[in-house]
């Protein structure tokens, strides 16, 4: 099993800040499709979300990873 | 259609470019990092204002929203709100820092800019569905539609990521020669390509270059897809 990359500390939190940016991006739209309308396929707002977060699970994921491989620089 | 949504997205992603340009600043410092971010507008706003003066699309859906002179959004680059060109800085170095830092640091740099470029693709997947329910801008060519955007859109996230991502890695980075480019900066360029300066001119340069390549790929694909233009996914 391949070995968690250390990221010197210095570097943990413009990475952190790089994720927090990441899942900004989904909140915003989410929000704006809450705020507006639903995305047009969808019709209904649960279901425009369900599909952002469902379109955005491989973003989360690397996320998780991401953060998994980074918290060893404490 | 809710007048607050343009100035949700407006103000959203002047903050999460705030964030990008901290998280920057943290792994290459504010010189690397402010090259990288004034290429973004000089990358995308040139290839955007095409886009919008060929009649792809436009970002006038919410033209006189507060007062009959309101364009929409409160700046803009040409016929580009800002924050279009801040939205892909976002995109653009979150996917580089991901892709170069922590998950495949060390790797050809061709692979990093396929990773970063569909990374950037699964963004978007996200953003531009939402963004043209919703009339942040409005498609409007024929094309392939997919979830009520052009399949070329996705092909042009990744072109434009893919090839920014080579650029700066190979410029302000760690520079390196680029095929078919490097005989033309032998003649244009003389000196220490070390030097901050040097990097600048020299990936402004690149950049102009590669644009011309991207806008002409994208022109094929779109022509490409015009056919099949009866067909919509979603």
């Amino acid at each position: 099993m391949e070995e968690p990359k250390i990221v010197k500390v210095n570097d943990r939190k413009g990475i952190q800040a790089t994720i927090a940016a990441i899942l900004g991006v989904l909140v915003l739209f989410v929000g704006v499709s809450i705020v507006g309308s639903p995305i047009k396929s969808f019709r209904t707002p649960e279901s425009s979300i369900s599909f952002a977060v469902a379109m955005y699970l491989p973003i989360l994921i690397v996320c998780v990873l991401v953060l998994r491989r980074t918290k060893n620089a404490q | 259609m809710n007048s607050l949504v343009p100035l949700l997205a407006e103000i959203g992603a002047v903050l999460l470019a705030i964030v990008m340009l901290y998280a920057g600043f943290r792994r290459y410092g504010r010189v690397k990092t402010l090259i990288f971010f004034a290429g973004s507008i000089l990358w995308t706003a040139p290839i955007e204002n095409i886009g919008v003066v060929t009649g792809s699309y436009t970002y006038y859906g919410f033209a006189g929203l507060f007062l009959t002179e309101y364009p929409g959004y409160l700046f803009w680059v040409g016929l580009v709100p800002l924050w279009i060109e801040l939205g892909w800085f976002v995109v653009a170095l979150s996917s580089f820092i991901v892709v170069h830092e922590v998950i495949l640091p060390k790797r050809r740099a061709v692979v990093q800019a396929v990773a970063s470029g569909l990374l950037a693709v699964n963004m978007d997947a996200v953003i531009d569905p939402v963004a043209s329910s919703n009339e942040l801008w409005v498609w409007l060519a024929p094309s392939i539609y997919v979830l009520g955007v052009p399949a070329y859109n996705w092909v042009g996230w990744f072109l434009l990521v893919f090839f920014y991502d080579i650029a700066f890695e190979h410029t302000v980075l760690d520079y390196r020669p680029l095929k078919g480019l490097s005989a033309i900066e032998k003649l244009l360029f003389k000196g220490n390509v070390v030097s901050s300066e040097s990097k600048i001119i020299r990936f402004a340069f690149r950049l102009v270059v590669l644009s011309i390549v991207v806008t002409l790929l994208l022109i094929l694909v779109q022509a490409a897809m015009m056919p099949f233009s009866y067909i919509k996914v979603g």
